[in-house]
């Protein structure tokens, strides 16, 4: 059975693949321990909530958004640090996932080194 | 709403901030909001003003997250913080024997923010004879390392704040009025927490969560008491000072219930400035030790349904006599709140009463 480090998990949340196998790479590099998931619904369903330390979403997904994403974690109280990943555009976007949860913004494309130390905070709020 | 930088990384207080939250929907925060979505998106300098602990520093941060400049780096300065000799070269870096004890080359503060936002957090506090060189960079975006005659070219946004009157240090001569009018081009007030009360309850709940997760607590109930007595406080600490409440209430909670961590009875908001001043600092003085003990002894008879004697009572549960607990009782203001919200509100807001004033009733146990 797969055990994992208390709320040490990054979480990676992106609709597209080769996003999401490119971060989930990079944080595995620098020793954390990943889990990606296609989808919002997914990862609310894994059972790992408790145990995740930080959630990184794409901000535009098919079906749960990150912004609802977001606002699911904070309605079931898991104030998870959240990376949401933006362009150049969302600016009203970016204001409402400061309302709806405790979140950063990372821009596409998504630079290796500012992510890794984005992550590190997280794991550290 | 932080400094502290070990050498590992960034103190909590800054993690806190890069994952921020604007908590609240009072019309107060509203409608600052609405200003911050207006002038985000422009390359305007803006004035954040408001009183310590309103969280003008996580403003900033809202207008730098919704710039065009939120994936480029943010970056702040205390200029209250810095020693007045080591403040230029914070801001504008220096070459290596720049001045003694300049042994390597430093990169400055404006450099670090190059197409970003720079944060200059009590800017009221920068001396006037380095107000010139703060003018320079913002009219031309030009400055030179100190020891260096190279101009650096740089793209800033410049977000200042302060709870300073500038308008009247410019007035007494204590600030360049051009500078002033430089930095005053957008201002954004910030109101204080007891002028947005709706927002104490998410507030607390808000930090509730974070310092229970923290502290891996399970804060399960807030009583109604202590939420109406955060809400009628006058927080002249604003945020911050509810913030540090809430975590002391958390450290002190027992049986997943969150003691009232406020003075015995706290000053109510209709009091004078001047009386507030005093009660101030009155309360700094007697607040740690008085505050534990209350927020244990209400502990203990929350837990107790309020019994005070017997195997099951507050007295042994926290090694006293039954004597000894109501006296102390009596000493911290401490009575039996009345079922009635309405009188537990008006309770919190009546002032301490002097031990002798105080009568028994309400403080014997119902065995």
């Amino acid at each position: 059975m797969e055990t994992v480090q208390q709320e040490n998990l990054v979480v990676v949340v992106d609709d597209e693949e080769p996003v999401r196998e490119a971060v989930s790479r990079l944080l595995r590099a620098a020793g954390l321990t990943v889990r990606a998931f296609a989808s919002a619904e997914d990862f609310l369903i894994s059972g790992l909530l408790n145990t995740t330390g930080c959630v990184i979403a794409d901000i535009r997904m098919p079906g749960m958004s990150g912004l609802d994403l977001l606002a699911e974690l904070d309605a079931r109280h898991c104030p998870t640090p959240t990376i949401l990943i933006t362009a150049h555009g969302d600016e009203s976007l970016r204001m409402q996932a400061m309302r709806a949860g405790v979140v950063k913004f990372l821009a596409k494309p998504v630079d290796g080194e500012t992510l890794l130390a984005s992550v590190q905070a997280a794991l550290q709020t | 709403m932080g400094g502290l930088d070990k050498i590992t990384g960034p103190a909590q207080d800054d993690r806190d901030l890069e994952f921020s939250r604007i908590v609240g929907n009072s019309p107060a925060l509203e409608s600052l909001l609405e200003l911050v979505r207006l002038v985000a998106t422009t390359e305007s300098t803006v004035l954040v003003l408001g009183e310590t602990g309103t969280g003008k520093e996580l403003i900033a941060h809202a207008i730098h997250n919704v710039s065009p400049r939120y994936d480029r780096p943010f970056v702040k300065l205390n200029c209250a913080a810095i020693p007045t000799d080591l403040l230029e070269s914070e801001l504008f870096g220096h070459e290596k024997g720049a001045f003694t004890g300049a042994i390597a080359q430093k990169i400055g503060r404006f450099e670090l923010a190059d197409k970003g936002t720079l944060f200059l957090d009590e800017v009221g506090d920068i001396p006037l004879a380095l107000q010139p060189k703060l003018l320079r960079v913002l009219q031309e975006q030009q400055f030179e390392r100190l020891g260096s005659g190279r101009t650096h070219q740089v793209n800033v946004r410049l977000i200042a704040a302060t709870h300073r009157d500038l308008e009247g240090m410019v007035a007494r001569n204590e600030f360049r009025s051009d500078l002033y009018y430089r930095l005053n081009v957008f201002p954004v007030s910030l109101p204080p927490l007891r002028e947005r009360r709706e927002d104490i309850p998410a507030l607390v709940e808000h930090f509730i969560e974070i310092f229970a997760r923290r502290m891996r607590r399970d804060i399960r109930h807030v009583p109604a008491e202590t939420m109406a007595a955060f809400s009628s406080y006058s927080w002249p600490g604003n945020i911050r000072e509810l913030q540090n409440l809430v975590e002391r209430a958390v450290i002190l909670a027992r049986d997943g219930v969150l003691p009232n961590p406020l003075p015995t009875a706290v000053a109510p908001h209709t009091l004078s400035p001047a009386t507030e001043i005093l009660l101030r600092e009155r309360d700094s003085l007697l607040m740690t030790l008085q505050d534990s003990e209350r927020a244990l002894i209400l502990q203990a008879l929350g837990a107790t349904d309020w019994r005070i004697g017997g195997p099951k009572g507050a007295a042994l549960k926290l090694g006293l006599n039954r004597t000894t607990l109501i006296y102390r009782m009596k000493k911290l203001g401490i009575e039996r709140p009345c079922r009635c919200s309405d009188c537990a509100s008006v309770r919190d807001r009546l002032p301490q009463a002097a031990p002798d004033n105080l009568t028994t009733a309400g403080l014997q146990s119902p065995a």
